[in-house]
């Protein structure tokens, strides 16, 4: 049987954990490949827990975080973009695709686009397969 | 009782007025909100879309919640003020609250209660247990009551008609048979032969038809004998007592009355005359319309209560009265003798054989005779009994059935249907027709002489009295004759000397309470009134079963109290309401019913009854059917006998949207009122919140002097962490809607396998009080150190997202705040979300995800460390710098509400005589700046330019070009007329530069906040309503003191803490924190290290990420437990 593919997501506490809710109120499921953790701020994700994860076996993970201009600590999605760049260059190095690590924001009430997106890429990890690293 | 004393009555809940209320309870003031709705206003607004995109919903919601959560702000809802007073403390509003039935601070929103609920108002969608927005602040249900609804009211039994009407169109026809029994005994009777004033008081007949109300109780009847796992329940009287009662008679009256008396708790004997019991129910009323089967079961169903009922036992020769009272042992007796004597026309002839009489009649062949009829029968009267007869002579095998009646059809007694099965069955009716004699041979019956009537001039009665028409006598020729022309009491058994009374129409007499003049002797049913219907004799029997147990208890005699019209009328009927017609009952053929006594009418199908109990309008929204207490029993929430409150709370000053009443303006001084209306309407959100704080200052610098603020509480610093490792799992089920039974089992089981796994325990609701209290005992007695929370709180920290809902608050509230834990010990899992987001997932899935949640939490939890709290004291100094008119006003305000104010002025602006200018607003402003500083309220420093600005919220300090002074060291800044750019950040500030929170479109809730924690600059919106008015500089005073005062008590939370042995000082931490929460320490310019200032830091963690000696970290959520997490997560 082919293994299934496991996904990290790191939800910002607001907006994002806004929609996570929300979608739990309206009924939309998450995929079942997605495994959530929730942070204070995009921002707190370092590039060493990123590493954690591909490390521990994750085939992809997403920062999500609100938009610049919303963020209620003004730097966290800025932030979050610098270390998605310093990881993906380390996946490079490693021969991981880049993709394998996104961010993507929402405003608060966006509980639809973000469960397209998590479907989105939960289907994208599947085109590039399990990672390597977690066999 | 004397009222709480608030600083504020708010009355409306607009943002404007909750701005105003979170700002002033933080200051420490305490505020009440009286808002007429069920939720707040603000969470009702439109949902408008910011320039920005954000949902205004979703930007103000913890702005929401933060006033719904704050100690200080009672939220009333559902409430008016409705009066204002002068009290001794200053004044009080008295308040009304309209009863909700659902107790906001106990609903956890699980929407059990709307999901049972079988009320859908007509042409909606709207339930009668409700809530307005899913998002509302309080979030909880409410039920919609209005008015009883007609038909009860009109009910002799008080029977809950619309209540069980809507459990039939919802199906559940045991529960709508249960719904009756509250209120009635003898379901299926009732449900036949009933006069249903109900009926005619129906409000669908606006529409069409009223509702078969009548046919639909038979129908749950039906249904209860057809289904026999239906078990008729009984419920325990509340208290047995030791008094016995007697009761003559086993009619309607009689059996109803035993059974109300046996559900209050005593002991009741039914003496029955006859062999049979029943009364008239048995022996007048035919089977064909109430079969002895449906009798039997009704009376089967009494004798499980516990009720004797003795035959053969008349009140008369070797029984009276007197001697149940003194010699038998009965406490009280009543008489239900009921009316079964049959009137006497008192005509010549009536004697013959061949004339009888109906009530006699009727009882001989229910007692199994079979009285001789012959071919012509003539049947006098016009009430049911004379239907009854006429149809009962045809059974007979009469050939020719004629009824006459003096009147006409119009003033006929007898019940609508019941005529016309009568006609149905070949009977002729002649109206206005009277007999004058009977005539005979040999004592047998051969005729009868009869006139016709014309109808006069109503009665006494209200009925057209009859008067014979002249030469119009005729003769019918026949050999039977029925006389059915009214019944009265037979009350041959009242000995003469008693001293009960009786009427001149021979019906007992007795008071309203249903007394006779004997003492312990009461009377009811047709005994009392003459013969009636079933439903009023039954009525009447409840209320004087009643009356005795107050009689038995020393209670007082009250009316039956109604409830109260509590939340206004009916809806209106909708003109467009479609017809649909009234189900009709199917009856037996004619021919084949003639011939037997079984039953003719056959009961609705399960259908008919759905469709036809559909049709009800239901006027009283609620119908009180009660089945939401039934899914509410573990959370306590709903309750259907609240009634109206009142209230009373006294305040200083009032902040209304809207302009309050002339009433309440004749009773306030004008200085005491603040209106947000007197600054027009039409504000963006941003300027309502700015409003919302300028009232808020002006409201507390006038209130500094009158009222004392209440000083921090510091519940919040519990000191229970330990490092050891006990873990107690908690799992809330929501009122069971979280996932199911088997779920939960297995997750708990899962969890409990793990070794530091101590105790564990399912929860119907952690956010109820209760849920709090179970986990705050098993802690202590097991010794518990950590815990799991696996509900719908996300986090135990103190901050609100825009994702925190009521319940999740209120659980963590409940849990810190009130019971005193450590947040430090808890995790908390939102497994509620979780499940509902893998709703559809396979069992096999979900238990694996679930199971996982838990395994990462227990892991977690293990790691935690101590969230570190503070108290401390923040001097009262506040430096304002730029002489505007909003600085100086910020200044007086600051002032008046007890701050130092040091007010910095790059010039000599209040020197020069000439700056008043022409504005009148301003140039008083000026003056009472002027006056402050002469009795030296505040400082005036003139000549001063900003040198250097270092340190934090309650330590700036500041350096001056000039020497008077060259130094100051305040609590917080506010800039005005002061290009920021401009100012020397210096130390731990330098480099940061300002960055202004409150961008286009994104309302922040701390107006004029620059982006480091306690330095504020006044921005002004543009030339409007609120600039004139002054309110920029109170509403800055009101940012200023609210966030200095709430700086005095830190919350256990989560910041960021550095490792000194492994920080290297590179300074990518300090240039990185968006909030100055960071300083470079060391003497050594080479050789600094990070250090966090709490007092700033929002613990978002940023530093954490970029630090790369990994020096510093969150105490919460720490580098270590989140790598925990990602091992289990991925495992």
């Amino acid at each position: 049987m082919r293994q299934r593919i496991k996904v990290l997501a790191f939800l910002c506490n607001w907006a994002p954990w806004s929609c996570y809710t929300g979608m739990g109120e309206q009924g939309m499921p998450v995929p079942g490949e997605v495994n959530v953790i929730r942070v204070m701020c995009a921002a707190r994700v370092s590039t060493a827990l990123l590493l954690k994860a591909f490390e521990k076996g994750a085939d992809g993970v997403l920062i999500v975080g609100c938009r610049t201009d919303n963020c209620q600590h003004g730097t966290g999605p800025d932030l979050a973009e610098r270390n998605i760049d310093h990881t993906r260059e380390i996946l490079d190095i490693l021969g991981l695709e880049r993709e394998r690590v996104q961010f993507t924001y929402y405003l608060a009430h966006e509980s639809e686009k973000l469960s397209s997106d998590l479907h989105r890429f939960v289907e994208k990890m599947e085109t590039f397969g399990k990672s390597p690293v977690s066999g | 009782m004397t009222a709480e004393i608030y600083s504020a009555l708010i009355i409306g809940s607009k943002i404007e007025s909750l701005k105003a209320a979170y700002d002033l309870a933080t200051i420490g003031h305490r505020v009440v909100i009286i808002e007429e709705e069920s939720e707040l206003k603000a969470s009702l607004e439109d949902a408008e879309v910011l320039p920005s995109g954000v949902m205004s919903l979703y930007a103000i919601h913890p702005l929401l919640m933060a006033v719904r959560n704050h100690p200080l702000i009672h939220i009333v809802t559902s409430s008016i003020v409705y009066e204002i007073r002068h009290s001794r403390d200053g004044f009080s509003a008295f308040v009304r609250n309209r009863p909700c039935y659902i107790d906001p601070e106990l609903c956890c929103f699980c929407g059990r209660c709307r999901e049972i609920c079988p009320v859908t108002l007509p042409g909606s969608l709207k339930k009668a247990v409700d809530c307005i927005s899913e998002r509302g602040i309080p979030r909880a249900f409410f039920v919609d009551k209005r008015k009883r609804p007609p038909c009860q009211k009109a009910c002799p039994l008080g029977i809950n008609i619309q209540g069980y009407l809507a459990l039939i169109a919802d199906g559940k026809f045991g529960e709508a048979l249960d719904l009756i029994r509250e209120s009635a005994p003898l379901v299926g009777i009732l449900g036949r032969i009933c006069h249903h004033p109900c009926e005619s008081q129906c409000r669908r007949d606006e529409v069409d038809e009223p509702l078969a109300i009548c046919s639909l109780k038979r129908f749950v009847s039906d249904y209860e004998l057809e289904d026999p796992g239906h078990q008729v329940t009984v419920p325990e009287p509340e208290e047995r007592y030791e008094e016995k009662i007697a009761i003559i008679g086993s009619g309607p009256a009689g059996l109803t009355a035993a059974w109300e008396l046996t559900r209050l708790g005593y002991e009741t004997t039914i003496l029955e005359a006859l062999p049979v019991i029943g009364g008239m129910l048995r022996t007048v009323i035919a089977g064909y319309r109430l079969p002895q089967t449906t009798l039997d079961h009704e009376i089967e169903a009494l004798k499980k209560m516990g009720i004797e009922i003795v035959t053969d036992s008349p009140i008369g020769l070797d029984k009276s009265i007197d001697s149940l009272l003194f010699y038998d042992g009965f406490d009280a007796v009543l008489i239900a003798t009921g009316a079964d004597l049959n009137k006497k026309l008192g005509l010549n002839g009536e004697a013959l054989a061949g004339v009888y009489h109906s009530i006699p009649f009727l009882k001989r062949i229910s007692l199994g005779e079979k009285p001789t009829i012959g071919k012509q029968v003539v049947v006098i009267g016009g009430g049911n009994a004379a239907m009854e007869s006429a149809r009962t002579a045809v059974r007979l095998g009469a050939e020719e059935v004629n009824i006459l009646y003096r009147r006409t059809r119009a003033e006929m007694p007898g019940d609508k249907e019941e005529l016309d099965l009568t006609l149905e069955e070949g009977v002729k009716i002649n109206y206005l027709v009277s007999p004058t004699r009977f005539t005979g041979k040999a004592g047998q019956l051969t005729g009868v002489n009869c006139i016709h009537m014309d109808l006069g001039k109503p009665g006494p009665n209200g009925k057209r009295r009859p008067l014979p028409k002249k030469d119009s006598e005729f003769t019918l020729d026949v050999d039977t004759a029925i006389v059915a022309i009214g019944q009265e009491p037979d009350l041959s058994f009242v000995d003469e000397g008693s001293p009960i009374r009786i009427s001149r129409q021979s019906t007992i007499k007795v008071n309203r309470d249903y007394r006779t003049e004997q003492k312990g002797v009461f009377a009811a049913g047709d005994a009392i009134t003459g013969s009636a219907t079933v439903a009023e004799a039954m009525g009447a029997a409840k209320k004087a079963a009643l009356s005795i147990h107050r009689h038995l208890r020393g209670e007082p005699w009250q009316e039956v109290e109604d409830r109260e019209d509590t939340r206004g009328d009916y809806e209106p009927i909708d003109p467009e309401t479609p017809h649909t017609s009234r189900q009709s009952m199917s009856v037996r053929e004619t021919e084949e019913r003639r011939h037997d006594f079984l039953e003719v009418e056959l009961g609705y199908t399960r259908e008919q009854a759905v469709k036809e109990a559909k049709r009800c309008m239901q006027c009283g929204v609620c119908s009180e059917c009660r089945q939401c207490e039934t899914v509410c029993e573990d959370v306590g929430a709903v309750n259907h006998s609240g009634l109206k409150k009142y209230g009373e709370y006294g305040f200083h000053l009032v902040i209304s949207s809207r302009p309050l009443p002339e009433e309440f303006v004749s009773v306030l001084p004008e200085e005491r009122i603040f209106h947000e209306s007197e600054f027009g309407e039409g504000r963006n959100l941003e300027e309502s919140l700015l409003f919302g704080a300028g009232l808020a200052g002006r409201a507390a610098a006038f209130l500094t002097s009158r009222m004392q603020v209440i000083p921090p509480d510091d519940k919040r610093l519990p000191p229970l962490y330990k490092k050891e490792v006990r873990t107690g799992l908690f799992v809330c089920t929501c009122n069971e809607t979280i996932g199911n039974k088997e779920i939960i089992n297995e997750l708990l089981r899962f969890g409990a396998k793990f070794e530091e796994v101590i105790h564990s325990e399912v929860l119907p609701s952690a956010c109820h009080p209760d849920g709090a209290g179970t986990i705050a005992s098993a802690i202590e007695e097991k010794g518990i150190t950590r815990v799991v929370l696996a509900a719908c709180s996300c986090c135990t920290l103190d901050m609100i997202c825009t994702a925190c809902n009521d319940q999740r608050l209120r659980c963590k509230g409940n849990l810190f705040n009130k019971q005193g834990l450590d947040p430090s010990i808890f995790e908390m899992i939102n497994l509620k979300n979780f499940l509902a987001t893998r709703r559809g997932m396979d069992l096999q899935g979900i238990l694996e995800g679930g199971k996982n949640m838990i395994e990462c939490a227990l892991s977690r939890v293990k790691f935690q460390k101590e969230l570190p709290g503070q108290k401390g004291t923040v001097p009262k100094t506040v430096a304002v710098t730029g002489a505007t008119p909003e600085s100086l006003m910020a200044a007086l305000n600051l002032e008046k509400m007890g701050y130092r104010v040091y007010l910095i002025d790059e010039g000599d602006t209040l020197s020069d005589k000439d700056v008043v200018g022409g504005d009148t607003s301003y140039a008083l402003t000026v003056e009472g700046i002027r006056e402050e500083i002469n009795l030296g309220g505040i400082t005036y420093l003139p000549g001063l330019q900003i040198k250097a600005l270092e340190g934090h919220l309650g330590s700036f300090k500041m350096a001056f070009n000039g020497t008077s002074p060259s130094r100051l060291r305040v609590s917080a800044i506010l800039f005005s007329g002061v290009d920021l750019e401009n100012v020397p950040l210096t130390g731990n500030l330098l480099r940061k530069g300002f960055s202004h929170r409150a961008l286009p479109g994104f309302p922040s809730f701390s107006p004029w906040s620059t982006g480091i924690p306690g330095i504020f600059e006044i921005m002004i919106p543009g030339e409007n309503a609120f600039n004139r008015k002054g309110l920029p500089g109170a509403a800055a005073a009101a940012q200023v003191a609210a966030l200095l005062r709430k700086s005095e008590i830190r919350a256990k939370n989560i910041v960021a803490q550095v490792d000194q042995d492994l920080c290297r000082g590179c300074g990518h931490c300090f240039e990185a924190c968006p909030f100055s929460a960071i300083e470079m320490r060391g003497d050594d310019p080479e050789q600094k290290t990070a250090a966090i200032i709490e007092m700033h830091c929002q613990g978002c963690g940023t530093c954490v990420s970029i630090c790369p000696t990994g020096a510093v970290d969150t105490t919460h959520k720490t580098e270590k437990q989140t790598e925990q997490l990602i091992e289990v997560m991925l495992r």
